[in-house]
């Protein structure tokens, strides 16, 4: 035997049996892309077959044979068009082209005198070349649009389809060229025999092939794993979980349901970042949920016919899903779905089980570092609760410990001498620590009032300009320097208390941090519908680090020292909520060393915060998932 | 009767006026101070037997007073005021002699200075 011989004999066997390998499986479980694979690789064979009968000494080169082996070439190119639209539709023109174009061969190849005219052949040769060629090419544009397993199948599906192709049109040049066919057969058959091998592990996956090519996606997603809970959001979380599910499986969606107690909603995190909730029983999510059970369906709109728009939509015709269970308690639901059933095999039930698992075992580790967050939130609020209660108490000693001294001492005079004159000068000592300390508790009044958002009281018609004005020659009166400039009058629905309160806050603030001889200006003008504020020092400074917190409850500048500088940092706080409260807006701007400018814009017109209209929920867009029919529960399908 | 005097530093008059004036009352020569400076410049001039001092103000606080005095190798009594939660630790820090706690009242304040002043009361017999 020839190396020609053996390389033709090993090739034929091959395809052989692919053919039955094919055949079986689509015996086994029966859909257009079985039967049309099994089609394609019996039509190979009897392509074989014929040529072998063809090459027999004796009545060889029978006029049937001849026009059946021609036939059988160019339907062959149709039917790898076929098993092109099966993972991938493609247009109806295309595929009625081919039709129309293989019909005419097919029925030329019966009508054409015998011996074939060698035009013929090359026609029918070539028709199969330029199939093969466009279905390669599908084939290696579907690849690059797929992932993992998928993507490595119609890698291989489209190796074999562009080898195939090549076979042919070496065929044709031997046909051109009879003397140099014979060199030619070797490199044939060579590249038919890689082609066979590269079809079988596309188009029929061996189980073992196909867990090796799912391997490096399923391995990178477990390693994943374990740093997924920790992620920022729960929708971090789930849209991780989905990308590593349809990975893994090689498909090209996937979707989480998660099941949520309190509402008895089986919620579905959608890629516009909206929130998509069902029953817990509905859709296919829902029957997987509550069924608790693995389950496949090669044609979800078969399923459920009335819901056939929404699965065109969401291109999801092939569904696999898993329930999501911890201990017998159902998390959720994951889905993972594709176009064309052949994406899927039999064992991706289980694989995308154990997606699920390991789905499971994220979301409740998520759930215990939620847990402990929140334990230490509370504690966070406890401490800052405990600094507040003891820079309250602290705060309160001072004055306290004045009105203290000069209580005793009028009480030893008073029983030494109880006729003694009256020391009004230690009264009124007394009277001015006791407004300190009433100061100080209304602050921490008005901090708790803030903190619910109740601090602002009757609202009235007020002339900002004014205020500042007053408020920059108050502390003017005591020795400050301050300077206003105002472009009034500025008229506004306020509440004048707070806002007076606000002014004297901030004026107040830049003269503590600022060298006692430095001016502070206090500027306030309107633009449009809108007042604005601005208090500028040159004093400290804020480090750009603080400007964040710098309005936040008991935040102080990191370059206050706390030695030198008394106060609770409830300040700003409180300035903030009287302009938010406003429906206004207070910030900072600060240059360490150079001073700083506060800026408050407040609206002008009569326009109490109460009175704004509440802004109308926005509605949740279509659903990601598909409805199902209970009863449509599908067997599984391979390619 | 000391002839040196007590040196009270704090930043708040309310509570300097007040400490100053008992403690006159009480036969005791008084200087005052508002600040870490203010009280380093009543030091180097009148070498006070005790300082009173606050541990919060400005220009200079009571860290301040107490490394300035330690530069200098100027050694005298101190009895630290403060209203912090950690003001046991901060007058151990500097090495205070004794500590009062604000609110304080007349009783304690004469006793904390008396005990300074006059040294430990003597066991009977």
């Amino acid at each position: 035997m020839s190396a020609d011989d053996f390389l033709s004999l090993v090739t034929q066997i091959v395809f052989l049996v692919v053919f039955g390998d094919v055949v079986i499986r689509a015996i086994h479980g029966r859909d257009r892309a079985r039967l049309d694979i099994a089609l394609f690789f019996g039509v190979i064979a009897a392509i074989i077959g014929l040529s072998d009968l063809n090459r027999l000494p004796g009545p060889g080169g029978s006029p049937l044979l001849e026009s059946g082996l021609l036939a059988l070439v160019s339907l062959l190119g149709y039917v790898m068009v076929r098993t092109v639209d099966d993972f991938a539709p493609q247009r109806s023109w295309i595929m009625g082209a081919t039709a129309g174009g293989t019909l005419l061969l097919v029925v030329g190849a019966f009508a054409v005198p015998h011996p074939a005219p060698t035009w013929f052949a090359i026609l029918s040769v070539a028709w199969f070349a330029a199939l093969g060629g466009y279905g390669s090419l599908a084939f290696a544009r579907l690849a690059a649009r797929s992932r993992g397993v998928t993507q490595r199948r119609m890698q291989a599906v489209a190796t074999g389809s562009a080898l195939v192709a090549l076979a042919f049109a070496l065929a044709i040049v031997g046909l051109l060229a009879p003397g140099i066919s014979a060199s030619l057969a070797i490199g044939t058959q060579l590249i038919g025999l890689t082609a066979g091998v590269a079809y079988f592990v596309g188009f029929s996956t061996p189980p073992a092939l196909r867990r090796a090519w799912q391997e490096p996606e399923l391995r990178r997603f477990l390693g994943r794993a374990a740093s997924l809970p920790r992620l920022p959001s729960t929708a971090a979380l789930v849209a991780e979980l989905e990308r590593g599910a349809a990975e893994s499986t090689g498909a090209p969606s996937a979707t989480v349901g998660l099941f949520d107690r309190h509402r008895n909603k089986l919620q579905y995190h959608e890629r516009s970042g909206t929130l998509f909730e069902t029953e817990p029983d509905a859709l296919i999510g829902g029957k997987v949920f509550t069924e608790g059970r693995p389950f496949f369906t090669a044609d979800a709109r078969r399923a459920d016919p009335a819901n056939a728009q929404l699965y065109d939509q969401r291109d999801a015709t092939a569904v696999v899903g898993a329930p999501i269970m911890t201990e017998g308690r159902s998390l959720g639901v994951l889905l993972v779905y594709a176009r064309r059933a052949p994406i899927f095999a039999e064992d991706d039930l289980s694989l995308v089980k154990l997606l699920a698992d390991q789905a499971a075992v994220v979301l409740e580790s998520r759930t215990l570092i939620e847990e402990a967050a929140s334990v230490q939130a509370r504690e966070e609020a406890t401490r800052l609760k405990d600094d507040f209660l003891s820079a309250a108490a602290h705060d309160l000693r001072t004055p306290l410990t004045t009105l203290l001294l000069h209580a005793e001492l009028l009480q030893r005079r008073a029983d030494q001498d109880p006729a003694a004159p009256l020391e009004l000068q230690r009264i009124s000592s007394m009277v001015r620590e006791a407004h300190r300390l009433q100061e100080l508790v209304t602050s921490f009044l008005d901090a708790s009032r803030a903190e619910r958002g109740q601090l602002l009281g009757h609202h009235e018609t007020v002339d900002l300009a004014a205020l500042v004005e007053e408020a920059c020659s108050r502390v003017s009166g005591n020795g400050h320097l301050c300077r206003a400039e105002v472009d009034g009058p500025i008229l506004g629905s306020y509440d004048l208390d707070r806002v007076q309160q606000l002014l004297d806050n901030l004026i107040e603030n830049a003269l503590k941090y600022s060298p006692p001889e430095s001016e502070v200006l206090v500027r306030a003008w309107q633009e449009g519908d809108t007042a604005h504020l601005s208090v500028t020092d040159h004093g400290i400074g804020i480090p750009a680090a603080d400007l964040p917190r710098l309005f936040d409850r008991f935040h102080r500048g990191s370059n206050v020292d706390d030695r030198r500088f008394q106060g609770l940092g409830l300040g700003l706080y409180i300035c903030r909520a009287i302009v938010e409260e406003h429906g206004g807006e207070i910030s900072a701007e600060s240059e360490l060393g150079t001073g700083s400018t506060f800026h408050v814009v407040l609206p002008v017109l009569p326009m109490p915060a109460l009175d704004l209209e509440p802004i109308p929920p926005t509605q949740p867009e279509a659903p990601l998932v598909e409805p199902i029919n209970p009863e449509a529960a599908g067997s599984g399908a391979n390619a | 009767m000391p002839e040196r005097p007590i040196l009270v530093v704090d930043d708040d008059p309310g509570i300097l006026d007040a400490v100053a004036e008992l403690l006159r009352v009480e036969g005791y020569e008084v200087e005052t101070a508002v600040n870490g400076a203010a009280a380093l410049d009543a030091i180097a001039r009148s070498r006070p037997a005790l300082i009173l001092l606050d541990m919060r103000m400005p220009v200079l606080d009571g860290w301040g007073v107490a490394r300035m005095l330690a530069e200098r190798g100027i050694r005298v009594p101190i009895l630290v005021m403060t209203a912090a939660r950690d003001g046991a630790s901060w007058a151990s820090e500097i090495g205070a002699d004794g500590y009062l706690a604000k609110p304080f009242g007349i009783g304690d304040l004469l006793d904390a200075v008396r005990r300074e002043i006059d040294g430990p009361p003597m066991a009977a017999n």
